[in-house]
């Protein structure tokens, strides 16, 4: 039976775009391009490893070990598709700042941030914001979304 | 100072607030960012050249070893400067999760990688894994930067 990469991609992308969706709310019409590409560029990788196991270019324990490296990238565009919604969602924030601001004639006293006079106020409004991409860090999203590659089932 | 001034300021000042304690995470570094880009190249450089001698005695890891040592170090370097600014967890995990897949590539090259085709994939999951993590560094800037 042929497998198709977008078949592949389409199934990928649809695994995650629930819990996606959540984080990056109405960014995701925007994201979505994003997760599509780079589920495209793994599903092609991913039958990749299969047709070179099928025509035996590699041996069961490779293509296990290189289904673990696809798996841990797996994990990586999903974080980083998080981090770019939590950055993003700062950028829109923080232009809600700066005109709020501006509309009174005041500086963005967070502009000073590096300097020693805004470091305290900086470093502990900055815990808050350590904790949030702590917890998304702490997602696994390979749990949700392949998790026979990860134990490579589909040998 | 008028009333509606008042209000102004003080929802200016609920908005600082609230975007500091929400959403002040790490800024944008560009020393790390120009760190990974030239490690994405070293890695890059690498595996072309390895891909045009895997399978000959060109190929073998002994003669590659010292790739995996530098390449560690200049991570382990990354790893250092990213752990420095608070907020900054997706980075370090995504740094440390290249960490492994290079230790699994340098395990599988001491087993032994024998075709192009396979070093091609690997080249392939590592542009994936380095193009992220620059897209997530670049999604740290600022308008001003």
């Amino acid at each position: 039976m042929s497998i198709k990469v977008n078949d592949v991609a389409n199934t990928m992308v649809e695994a995650v775009r629930g819990p996606l969706a959540r984080i990056v709310g109405k960014r995701w019409p925007a994201v979505r391009k994003l997760v599509t590409e780079e589920m495209q560029t793994l599903a092609s990788a991913l039958l990749k490893i299969k047709r070179q196991y099928d025509t035996g270019k590699i041996d069961a324990a490779r293509a296990r070990e290189l289904l673990v490296m696809h798996a841990r990238i797996v994990d990586d565009v999903l974080r980083h598709i998080k981090g770019i919604g939590i950055y993003t969602a700062r950028q829109t924030i923080d232009a809600a700042v700066r005109a709020a601001l501006s509309l009174i004639g005041l500086k963005d006293p967070r502009s000073h941030s590096s300097a020693s006079s805004g470091k305290s106020t900086a470093a502990t409004t900055r815990a808050a914001g350590a904790e949030l991409t702590a917890t998304a860090a702490s997602i696994e999203p390979t749990q949700e979304v392949a998790p026979s590659f990860k134990a490579g089932k589909d040998l | 100072m008028t009333m509606r001034r008042q209000t102004i300021v003080i929802l200016a000042a609920a908005l600082v607030m609230v975007g500091c304690a929400w959403l002040s995470v790490a800024e944008y570094d560009p020393a790390l960012a120009h760190g990974v880009a030239g490690l994405q190249k070293k890695v890059d450089t690498f595996l072309a050249g390895l891909g045009e001698c895997a399978g000959t005695p060109e190929g073998e890891y002994d003669r590659h070893a010292s790739f995996y040592a530098e390449a560690r170090q200049e991570l382990a370097g990354l790893g250092q400067l990213a752990r420095v600014q608070p907020g900054n967890d997706l980075t370090v995990r995504s740094l440390d999760s290249l960490a492994e897949n290079l230790d699994q590539l340098e395990a599988m090259h001491r087993a032994g990688i024998t075709s192009a085709d396979e070093v091609a994939l690997i080249a392939g999951l590592f542009d994936t894994q380095f193009r992220m993590l620059l897209e997530l560094e670049n999604a740290k800037k600022t308008e001003e930067q």
